[in-house]
């Protein structure tokens, strides 16, 4: 297995990759653990004495009690309890971020060295997205006037895009050496931390709200969500549909990206799981593992590749209905 | 007892999820297709506006098995 390498199971393994790596609050007299490196008692001793200057607990772990409050790293599971509600996933924040630097860098210069005689084919390519995000917009989005739509729809696209795009580097890839330099957990795909799938919806969600406001006016508002779908004298019943029909819209937009791509990872993790990486214990059965390991992977990384644009077009398309719906001006029932 | 208990109902929990996302994402991948097909066999001129619909059709059906079949997984092997 890719997990005994590092001295995990394969359960261990999973929870590992499925981790965010999580930057909180600890409290004074928290108790952290790490885990000690070496094969015998006297080796994992002198390794928790040098690094750290923390105790040997004779089992797995070196071991430290906090003097004072303070803001830490996750290492394990009681950290992470420990942490709560105020802890930042790292992880997501920093790949994000740097997937949409890159969006970003990319659009701007093709368009700062825009050449309608000589296109780049870069240029080519930003001007092909272009062109798709549009016709959808001005397909679907028709009840309004309003030049925050289509923007918004392609950075939607292209972000969520490039943040799905990470699922079909390897697993391992990014993660392993990472812990070699003494980061404890690391999730290279934003997508499956539902934090951020969630932080996405709520601000098309927030969005639709202000822009239904804006158009219908607040009068116009309230009549929409307590007048229909069953007229004035069923009120609260109109109330309480039209507010679970609202709130539907952010929760499925979050949870569809977040379950595809978690469920993806997943599986990707499986068949990770199940291949040999430790060469000396290498037998023939070992190799034939590792072939079908190879050959699951390609396989489903393949078929990924629908899902990984299907739900960023999916993403987008909603969006652009949304805001659609928060345009109209008239409902006729 | 207790234990082999628990993890025969992990199992069966599992098997009756991918079993049932399965069915559902047949049937609906079946129906919507199905009409693709009329809807153009019908009026041909149309099939550049049912695609994209029909593809975002697709990406709803596929979706919710497919949270299944990963909420599967985790209760096999992490939970």
């Amino acid at each position: 297995m890719a997990s005994e390498s590092s001295g995990r199971t394969f359960q261990e393994y999973l929870e590992h990759h499925l981790q965010n790596l999580v930057y909180g609050r600890l409290p004074e007299g928290h108790e952290r653990k790490f885990y000690a490196k070496g094969e015998t008692d006297e080796e994992k001793a002198a390794y928790c004495q040098d690094g750290k200057n923390m105790d040997y607990d004779g089992d797995k772990y070196c071991k430290e009690t906090l003097t004072e409050d303070g803001w830490y790293l996750a290492n394990n599971k009681t950290d992470l309890e420990a942490m709560g509600f105020w802890a930042f996933n790292i992880d997501t924040l920093f790949f994000s971020l740097l997937l949409g630097s890159i969006f970003l860098f990319f659009f701007i210069n093709a368009a700062k060295s825009f050449s309608l005689e000589k296109p780049t084919k870069l240029q080519l390519f930003i001007e092909m997205m272009i062109d798709f995000v549009n016709g959808v917009v001005k397909g679907t989005f028709k009840a309004g006037q309003n030049s925050l739509v289509a923007p918004m729809a392609l950075t939607i696209f292209v972000w969520v895009l490039l943040m799905n795009l990470m699922d079909l580097v390897p697993v391992d890839l990014i993660p392993y050496p990472a812990e070699e330099i003494g980061i404890p957990y690391l999730k290279v795909v934003p997508t499956t931390d539902l934090n951020l799938t969630a932080a996405l919806a709520l601000s098309v969600f927030i969005l639709y709200l202000f822009f239904s406001i804006k158009n219908k006016g607040f009068i116009g508002f309230i009549k929409s969500i307590t007048l229909h779908p069953f007229g004035p004298w069923m009120l609260p019943a109109n109330l309480f549909v039209e507010v679970i029909d609202m709130l539907a819209k952010p929760l499925s937009l979050a949870l569809r990206l977040y379950g595809n791509l978690y469920a993806g990872e997943m599986i990707f993790l499986l068949i990770a799981g199940m291949v040999m990486i430790n060469f000396e214990t290498l037998t023939i059965a070992g190799v034939g593992l590792n072939l079908a390991g190879v050959t699951l992977s390609l396989i489903w990384a393949i078929f990924h590749i629908l899902i990984v644009v299907l739900q960023a077009f999916i993403f987008m398309m909603l969006t652009v209905v949304y805001m659609n719906m928060a345009h109209e001006k008239f409902e006729q029932h | 007892m207790e234990e082999a208990v628990i993890e025969a109902g992990k199992f069966v929990g599992a098997g009756f999820m991918f079993g049932l996302a399965a069915i559902g994402a047949g049937v609906g991948a079946g129906v919507l297709s199905s009409k693709l097909i009329e809807s153009i066999a019908r009026q041909p001129e149309l099939e550049d506006q049912l695609r994209p619909t029909y593809f975002l059709g697709i990406g709803l059906v596929d979706a919710v098995p497919m949270i299944s079949v990963g909420l599967a997984f985790y209760v096999l092997f992490v939970a």
